[in-house]
């Protein structure tokens, strides 16, 4: 049902002719289904892809706000954010501070990770890419 | 809004419904000449006069005929029907029969009821799509892809984490300038949905009733429509639609099932409406882009042009409305019923008598107005 949901429903294009291209598929329902269904994905910080990304990002070392959102938005693509964007991002980053996966600090170190991966997939640029 | 203004939900037939086989000139000879394949049988045909019948998959659609709420519009279509789904559909949502328009005509009413757009839930549509007759710069649409309760952006996050993120998510989704017309229209699109999904998300807590739908996706639809409708937010205009009648092959059953849930569905809703004294201001329209060619290919029917409408309500005025056109060999067009009821006469009732809008510059002309409303 998540596809159908997300505007594409399988072998049920919404004419004959197909599913459109462009902008058409952008409607409050559908925009709201595919950001739902990526923050879901993203954010079960147990998940396989997910636990690779966390696990590449902790191989680094503490990171920094600014090395948290570029290692999350390099990682999931790499992914091109506008300066807004870019920066809505790094605000929420540094609300969270450093992020370390060291003494103890690891279970909030992957929260902060999977939220900031739902950030980034809710996007717009992330959406429209 | 006040809790009586005029509503209009419309409910789309996709694919080309096959209006012989709906309202059945079952006295006709060419109609049994016409349809060796896929005619209703006499014993499966509910009588509505002395020359019109549903077939009884219809059965529930009778029960509004016979309190006159059922307004059946015959001949409804345009000149020179292209026979294709995506034009057809265009045609009817844009009211631009010669060219390609861009906005849609209930896209249109939206924008003359609340052209500051105050209400963001003014306009509900319920499916993963967003039909063209809705589209209209500045007109918010809340798309209701899934179920009512379900509405809404990263369910997973909750209580104060819930709020934080939701924040940071209207605040990267607020409209830069220079950011180019797709990038605005999706921030544009999240903001609305935003505002939209604490309102409509109340809409199934406010809700109880008795009435049981059929669990098809066309009743999941017109439940929500109704829960909608009956929570007040300030919703007028309700889509949504059911398909495919593209019934090309296999009519039998197909057309059938589709029609049991469409009307099955549809009983339920009014019926839903009744029992909490919400549908005297409530009109359903249902159309589908064109009818089917009269001469069925041995299996189904191909796409034709003159098709039929439906509006019940209320306040509707039952009865037959124009004339079904001549199934006389000569007077087919290509073997098509000729129209003889431009689709856009439907919208001006619809729009001057139920709404109280000049219909002119929304349906781009001045057509007879049938009176099916009271």
């Amino acid at each position: 049902m998540n596809t159908a949901y997300m505007g594409q429903d399988l072998l049920n294009p919404p004419s004959v002719e197909g599913w459109h291209t462009g902008k058409e598929w952008i409607n409050s329902g559908s925009l709201m289904a595919r950001i739902n269904f990526m923050a879901d994905k993203v954010g079960d910080t147990a998940a396989p892809g997910v636990r690779g990304i966390i696990d590449r990002l902790k191989g680094r070392g503490s990171l920094s706000p600014e090395q948290l959102v570029d290692g999350c938005l390099d990682l999931l693509g790499p992914v091109e954010v506008s300066a807004g964007t870019k920066e809505q991002l790094l605000s929420q980053a540094n609300e969270w501070g450093q992020v370390s996966w060291d003494n103890g600090n690891a279970a909030m170190a992957d929260s902060h990770v999977g939220n900031m991966l739902q950030l980034i997939v809710a996007t717009r640029e992330y959406q429209f890419a | 809004m006040a809790n009586t203004d005029p509503c209009v939900v419309v409910l789309q037939l996709t694919g080309g419904n096959d209006y012989l086989n709906t309202t059945i000139p079952y006295n006709n000879p060419l109609y049994r000449d016409n349809r060796p394949a896929v005619g209703i049988g006499d014993n499966n045909i509910i009588h509505l006069d002395a020359d019109y019948g549903m077939p009884d998959y219809m059965a529930p659609m009778k029960k509004f005929w016979d309190e006159d709420k059922l307004a059946i519009l015959h001949g409804v279509g345009f000149k020179d029907s292209p026979r294709s789904h995506f034009r057809a559909m265009d045609i009817w949502h844009t009211c631009e029969p010669e060219k390609v328009g861009t906005e849609g005509w209930l896209g249109r009413v939206a924008r003359e009821f609340d052209p500051n757009k105050e209400n963001v839930v003014q306009v509900v549509s319920m499916g993963p799509s967003l039909p063209r007759s809705l589209v209209c710069p500045g007109v918010p649409v809340a798309c209701v892809a899934g179920p009512l309760e379900r509405y809404g952006f990263l369910p997973q996050a909750q209580g104060e984490e819930r709020v934080q993120v939701l924040d940071r998510f209207a605040k990267m989704y607020s409209p830069a300038i220079g950011t180019g017309p797709v990038m605005d229209y999706l921030s544009e699109t999240a903001i609305d949905s935003l505002k939209g999904e604490d309102i409509i998300k109340v809409a199934p807590q406010k809700y109880s009733s008795t009435v049981q739908y059929p669990n098809t996706p066309i009743a999941r639809k017109l439940k929500g429509i109704a829960q909608t409708h009956i929570a007040e937010i300030g919703s007028r205009i309700f889509y949504c639609d059911h398909s495919t009648f593209d019934t090309h092959a296999g009519q039998n059953p197909a057309h059938g099932n589709l029609w049991s849930a469409v009307s099955q569905g549809v009983d339920a809703f009014f019926a839903d409406l009744r029992e909490h004294k919400k549908s005297d201001n409530v009109i359903m329209l249902l159309f589908s882009e064109f009818g089917r060619r009269v001469h069925d290919n041995g299996s189904g029917t191909d796409h034709g042009a003159g098709g039929v409408a439906f509006v019940l309500g209320e306040k509707v005025k039952g009865g037959h409305y124009g004339e079904m056109p001549s199934l006389k060999p000569e007077h087919l067009v290509q073997g098509d019923l000729n129209p003889n009821m431009d689709y856009r006469s439907i919208y001006s009732t619809i729009l001057d008598k139920w709404l109280g809008l000049n219909p002119a510059p929304i349906v781009n002309g001045t057509f007879e107005q049938p009176a099916f409303l009271q």
